[in-house]
């Protein structure tokens, strides 16, 4: 190992070489579960400097685990079997709008709420806005293909990149896709390695697609006394003509776990809350929310509440926004699934996960991303009762398994890595694994890039607990 | 249990406190971040890491505490930091020479009643530009380089405060006030001081000091000494006990702090619990304060200004509306606010002192915004942001004056000439 440190530091400045027990142990987790330290961490600030890591990665058969700022859900930047941590938090360097293309050129340590930013000041915006936008970089975006609320309407953010520049598992650096929203040379590259978690090759530049920024947004508060309401209220509103930016749920447990941390005067006997945002033209979306309102009491709501101003708008976001600090009130421990499924199901899932918190005797909460059914069911438990962990790691498997059955999916946006890897056949099937692990071999054949990740070897369970 | 270790349980590691940490953005990597720190304590705790590892890191920590404000989970940041400085003063086979010296000044100097005896010789010291003079006689050699860049930035004395009007005092006082000094700040800022209680009693408030009160105790709950800091705190919470007022006012962001978290030093449920929790229901900033009287601004100002907040005022007391208010309403001003704001200074307690070059690393960092904003004036609402900016006006070549929130509010109201 200490050769292979002497080597990394002849290619990178040695203060950007980090091997202090506690410069490791402060990379080796993320927001999700587990301490792995790396032997070395590295931050690159150039194409050139990733290289060299790699070459010495292959040298002294090193793994490679690409790290952003760490907000990952799912283990991505866990170095399960140590190896070298590739920080690119400090490489923010570039961050170019090219206002007459509608494109922006990224390095990957930029923040994503960076780009958007900057994207604002030519009229123009990036979409794709998980909760984490502020301190997340757009490298680990990318790699975890990332979702947030916008996705209803926008997509995610594999759906605005147009090219890549990628270092390759033996150190080529190969250039994926274009400048241009059309583009069929050859394979989608691009969209095969948004999203791969750092197994296929390390992302050292991307070029975004923008879109005209929406002039105007117009908020509406929604509430239902039963779930089944506001399930088929999400239908009926997405088939009125009208698409919303964002709705958002929150279930009574929700509701009550924010009156209980700060009173808003929210509906504590409602049975869920619809948050709907509109956004385009002002003028349209006065005739807009009329119509979202008609679509919303036709199914029975109990009340609809538009916001007149942008104050009031940011008033009624607020209680979305006391989700987090309210909830981890009820326990310290947050296990946040993203289990996602087939909008006409949500009732459905709603149910199976009041099933799930009975029959395992835990407390969840179920908020999220309703419109594209892209739930987030929240676990609040105790890490430090392994009896509870225990529990709850049954029932995160339920969770995987109802959404499955209801034709849904492991993951909306937050990724495989560590935590769904051992469920990964339930959805993919034996051969579909089979697929992936030959594009795995293909591109990345000593396996050094990010291991432990996606594919988790047979017989392996979820545990939340460190063992 | 450690209250620490158990504290790091309530951090789901989102990072959100990542953008409020001036060292991480300083230094650069997740160890100087407060995600970090908190992660490294709890290891410590599992025995997967020693104090030892982990002590360039929380050393280097300002204690601003911005993370607690941007943390989404509540996570008691302070508690996990205080803690695990104790420990590592505990462990550090401190120089004998430095032991003695923290004895003298955290035990006996800024306690004493003496400090106060102090202030007419500093002032007339400065006045007669002595630092500066003994920086040419290399008089100031054996002090840390943080205490030689202080010693130049120190304010220059300035007059007594005009005869006030006491007739607004008749009838019934909008509030009864205690005063608290404070004990470094008394001797350097005493006018501070001074105009903060002009201020009070222009609004309409009774004053009340007490001798009987004593240094806050932050600088040796920093620095790990926890049981000064608890001897400290009983005899200032026995001490405002005895006066029937409505609020205890300081002007000192980081004193205020200390004062409003004196419930924590003790077990809850016992007396002295009770006790401190009844004080801290008290403590208010003068900023607060201020703005619930009627005071009228007689004096323009016409002058631009930024606002740098302290950020134990901002993160621990929680006062963050009423100072820029107060700022904003006076004639004359055009505020600026300053991007960054939030951000720590450098100054954090004697951080710049003991850890002179990060501190100025930091402060360098900060330059940038405070110098965007094109200030004539840059407001402070503690002593060490003071010094700090000050120093930052003399780095960086720079023409703004350094006040404290009070003395331009004490100007504004006709209370002083300058």
């Amino acid at each position: 190992m200490k050769t292979a440190i002497e080597a990394l530091r002849r290619g990178i400045p040695a203060q950007r070489v980090l091997t202090e027990p506690a410069d490791v142990m402060s990379f080796s987790f993320d927001a999700s579960f587990g301490t792995h330290a790396p032997d070395v961490v590295c931050q690159p600030l150039s194409t050139e400097e990733v290289v060299h890591i790699v070459q010495v990665a292959n040298a002294y058969n090193l793994p490679i685990v690409p790290r952003g700022r760490g907000t990952c859900l799912s283990g991505g930047p866990l170095a399960v079997h140590g190896g070298i941590v590739l920080d690119f938090s400090l490489w923010d360097t570039t961050l170019v709008i090219s206002p007459d293309d509608l494109t922006a050129t990224v390095s990957p340590g930029v923040l994503t709420k960076a780009i958007d930013d900057a994207a604002k000041a030519h009229g123009l915006m990036y979409p794709p806005d998980p909760s984490s936008s502020h301190v997340a970089t757009i490298g680990g975006n990318l790699a975890e293909n990332a979702g947030g609320p916008k996705g209803l309407k926008y997509g995610v953010t594999k759906d605005y990149v147009l090219g890549l520049e990628i270092v390759t598992a033996d150190g080529r650096v190969v250039r994926t896709g274009g400048q241009t929203v059309k583009n069929v040379t050859g394979y989608d590259l691009t969209k095969l390695i948004v999203g791969s978690e750092g197994t296929l090759a390390i992302i050292t530049e991307a070029t975004l697609r923008l879109i005209p920024r929406p002039l105007a947004q117009k908020t509406a508060l929604v509430v239902f006394d039963t779930i089944v309401d506001s399930g088929r209220a999400i239908s009926s509103v997405l088939t009125s003509g009208v698409l919303p930016s964002k709705m958002e749920i929150m279930d009574r447990a929700c509701i009550r776990a924010v009156e209980a941390y700060e009173p808003l005067g929210l509906p504590v006997d409602a049975a869920a809350i619809l948050l709907v945002e509109l956004d385009g033209h002002p003028l349209a979306l006065e005739d807009e929310m009329k119509i979202v309102k008609g679509a919303c009491e036709s199914v029975g709501a109990r009340s609809i509440t538009i916001a007149q101003t942008e104050e009031e708008a940011a008033e009624l976001w607020y209680a979305r926004k006391l989700v987090s600090p309210a909830i981890v009130r009820i326990k310290p421990t947050k296990i946040s699934e993203d289990a996602t499924v087939p909008r006409s199901q949500i009732p459905a899932m709603f149910e199976a996960l009041e099933r799930i918190r009975h029959t395992y005797d835990i407390e969840l909460v179920i908020f999220g991303h309703a419109g594209d059914g892209n739930l987030h069911p929240n676990i609040l438990a105790d890490a430090r009762d392994p009896e509870e962990m225990k529990r709850v790691e049954r029932a995160v498997e339920a969770i995987f398994d109802e959404a499955l059955r209801l034709r849904g999916t492991l993951s909306g946006e937050h990724g495989i890595g560590t935590m769904k890897a051992p469920f990964l056949a339930n959805e993919l099937g034996e051969d579909g694994v089979w697929l992936m692990k030959r594009m795995k071999e293909a591109w990345d054949p000593n396996g050094l890039l990010n291991p432990g990740k996606l594919f988790a070897p047979p017989g392996t369970k979820l545990v939340l607990r460190d063992e | 249990m450690s209250k620490a270790y158990d504290a790091t349980f309530d951090c789901i590691q989102c990072g959100y406190c990542l953008p409020s940490c001036p060292t991480y953005a300083t230094f650069q990597k997740e160890t100087h971040s407060p995600r970090g720190r908190i992660q490294l304590v709890k290891l410590v705790h599992e025995g997967r890491l020693t104090y030892e590892n982990i002590r360039e890191s929380m050393e280097l920590c300002l204690g601003c505490r911005a993370c607690e404000t941007a943390c989404p989970t509540g996570v008691q940041y302070g508690v996990i930091l205080t803690e695990t400085i104790d420990a590592l003063t505990t462990r550090r086979r401190a120089a004998r020479t430095e032991r003695v010296a923290r004895q003298m000044v955290f035990r006996k100097l800024l306690p004493s009643a003496h400090l106060g005896r102090v202030r007419p010789v500093m002032e007339r010291a400065i006045a007669a530009r002595l630092p500066e003079r003994a920086h040419d006689f290399r008089l100031l050699d054996p002090l840390p380089d943080g205490a030689k860049a202080l010693a130049t930035v120190l304010p220059k004395p300035f007059d007594t405060l005009r005869a006030r009007d006491v007739s607004r005092q008749d009838g019934r006082p909008a509030y009864r006030v205690a005063f608290f000094k404070g004990c470094v700040m008394d001797v350097l800022f005493h006018h501070v001081n001074e105009r903060a209680v002009a201020l009070l009693e222009a609004g309409g408030c009774d004053v009340v000091m007490t001798d009987e009160a004593t240094c806050c105790g932050a600088l040796q709950r920093h620095a790990g000494d926890a049981s000064e800091a608890k001897r400290l705190a009983k005899r200032n919470i026995a001490a405002f006990e005895a006066l029937d007022v409505d609020f205890i006012v300081q002007a000192i962001g980081g004193c205020g702090a200390s004062l409003v978290e004196y419930d924590t030093l003790f077990e809850p449920g016992s007396a002295w619990h009770e006790r401190a929790v009844r004080f801290t229901k008290r403590v208010r900033d003068v900023s607060e304060v201020v703005s619930l009287l009627s005071i009228e601004w007689t004096r323009p100002i016409n002058r631009r200004v930024t606002y740098q907040p302290s950020c134990h005022l901002t993160n621990v007391q929680r006062v963050t509306r009423e100072p820029r208010a107060l700022i904003e309403q006076l004639p004359g001003v055009t505020f600026v606010p300053m991007d960054g704001a939030d951000h720590c200074c450098g100054s954090a307690g004697i951080y710049n002192v003991t850890q002179y070059d990060a501190s100025m690393r930091i402060l360098d960092d900060k330059m940038p915004n405070v110098l965007a904003t094109s200030p004539d004036l840059v407001v402070t609402t503690n002593p060490g942001c003071h010094l700090q900016l000050a120093l930052g006006a003399k780095r960086t070549g720079a023409s703004y004056d350094v006040v404290h929130l009070v003395e331009l509010l004490a100007y504004a109201a006709g209370l002083t000439d300058d």
